[in-house]
């Protein structure tokens, strides 16, 4: 009784504010996309452009290459890198696309050569330099492999005779014998 | 280790109890991080795309270049050859080109019928009679690549070039 008398005698707790209560969610599952096949295809694509694409090498000059008709051009296999030369004839224009020369007068005019990954200039000094630099190779190579030492011409379509015709001129009487021209291949299959 | 048993009232037999299993902790979850893996390889794809320059499909085709002060030319003591005269058609069209074999005298308008005429020369000449290239100043060098080509293709051996 006594409990039940100071009970009612007790003051009152001032109200408190009670939240409502939290449903309870269920736990999220745990998503992750599979990303094994995406590294699977990730590193074919990596793997397909490094066996399929072929670097762009420095002693090549981006230019607009001959594709003659039925073309005989090769790969050049098995010959190491010293008994060749490559001489870059760069026309002065800008444009990557072949225009008519009223629309392009610059595709005409030689822009610079450059032997291998050099770039010598343009005139009558330029000519000079590829023709020291294909005499001072000359001198560095013994007799057998300056038989077999051979010039690669890799020349703009767009560019006139006239502008080509000196080097292999120059290269004739310098004495080399064996002369190689660039021009784009005919790919498997007739494309 | 002795087996653990237990009597069932009113029962005879004998039970046989197993062994109690211990709990084991569930394994955790072993997954590496494929997060930092596959930005690795899509910042490599990425380099390999920006960076390369693909190469055309370019090639050579074989030549030769006579020795001596004479030029790209042989200018020897030849009885018979073959000169292809390579030009534009006039003036105004400095792109275009006529070609000419010396001693025919019927223009020839495309590399296709050129070839056709050397492949015709070659049952009558050897291999190693001479082809000369006389290329006017004026005309682009691809054409004067097509006759090379073209002289190549047909099996000729010596190939010069005259200006």
């Amino acid at each position: 009784m006594n409990v039940l008398r100071s009970k009612e005698t007790a003051p009152k707790a001032p109200a408190r504010y009670v939240p409502p209560r939290k449903k309870r969610q269920p736990a999220r599952p745990d998503i992750q996309p599979p990303l094994t096949p995406m590294i699977d295809v990730t590193f074919q694509l990596i793997l397909f452009f490094i066996l399929v694409g072929q670097v762009a090498s420095d002693a090549l000059a981006r230019m607009i290459l001959p594709e003659p008709y039925v073309s005989q051009a090769q790969l050049p296999e098995g010959l190491p890198r010293r008994d060749r030369m490559t001489v870059n004839i760069v026309s002065a224009s800008k444009s990557e696309t072949d225009l008519p020369l009223h629309a392009d007068p610059d595709a005409r005019k030689i822009g610079f050569y450059q032997v291998d990954a050099e770039n010598v200039g343009s005139g009558a000094r330029g000519l000079g330099k590829v023709e020291d630099l294909i005499a001072r190779r000359l001198a560095a190579l013994s007799p057998d492999a300056r038989k077999s030492f051979y010039i690669e011409v890799r020349a703009d379509k767009r560019l006139p005779f006239a502008a080509v015709y000196p080097v292999l001129r120059m290269a004739g009487q310098k004495g080399v014998s064996l002369m190689n021209i660039t021009a784009i291949r005919e790919l498997a299959g007739g494309e | 280790m002795a087996l653990s048993t237990k009597r069932i009232s009113g029962e005879d037999s004998v039970h046989y109890v197993p062994p109690r299993k211990k709990r084991r902790p569930a394994k955790p979850k072993m997954q590496p991080p494929l997060t930092p893996m596959i930005d690795v390889t899509f910042q490599l794809l990425l380099f390999f795309l920006l960076t390369f320059t693909f190469r055309e499909a370019e090639g050579l085709i074989p030549g030769s270049l006579p020795r001596g002060d004479q030029g790209a030319v042989a200018e020897e003591k030849i009885l018979e050859r073959i000169e292809i005269t390579v030009r534009p058609p006039g003036f105004r069209q400095p792109d275009a080109v006529i070609f000419e074999i010396r001693g025919d005298h019927r223009p020839i308008e495309n590399a296709q019928k050129l070839l056709e005429e050397l492949l015709k020369k070659r049952k009558y000449c050897s291999v190693d009679t001479p082809v000369v290239i006389n290329a006017s100043n004026a005309v682009r060098w691809e054409h004067v690549v097509d006759v090379f080509n073209q002289a190549v293709h047909a099996k000729f051996k010596k190939i010069g070039f005259a200006s």
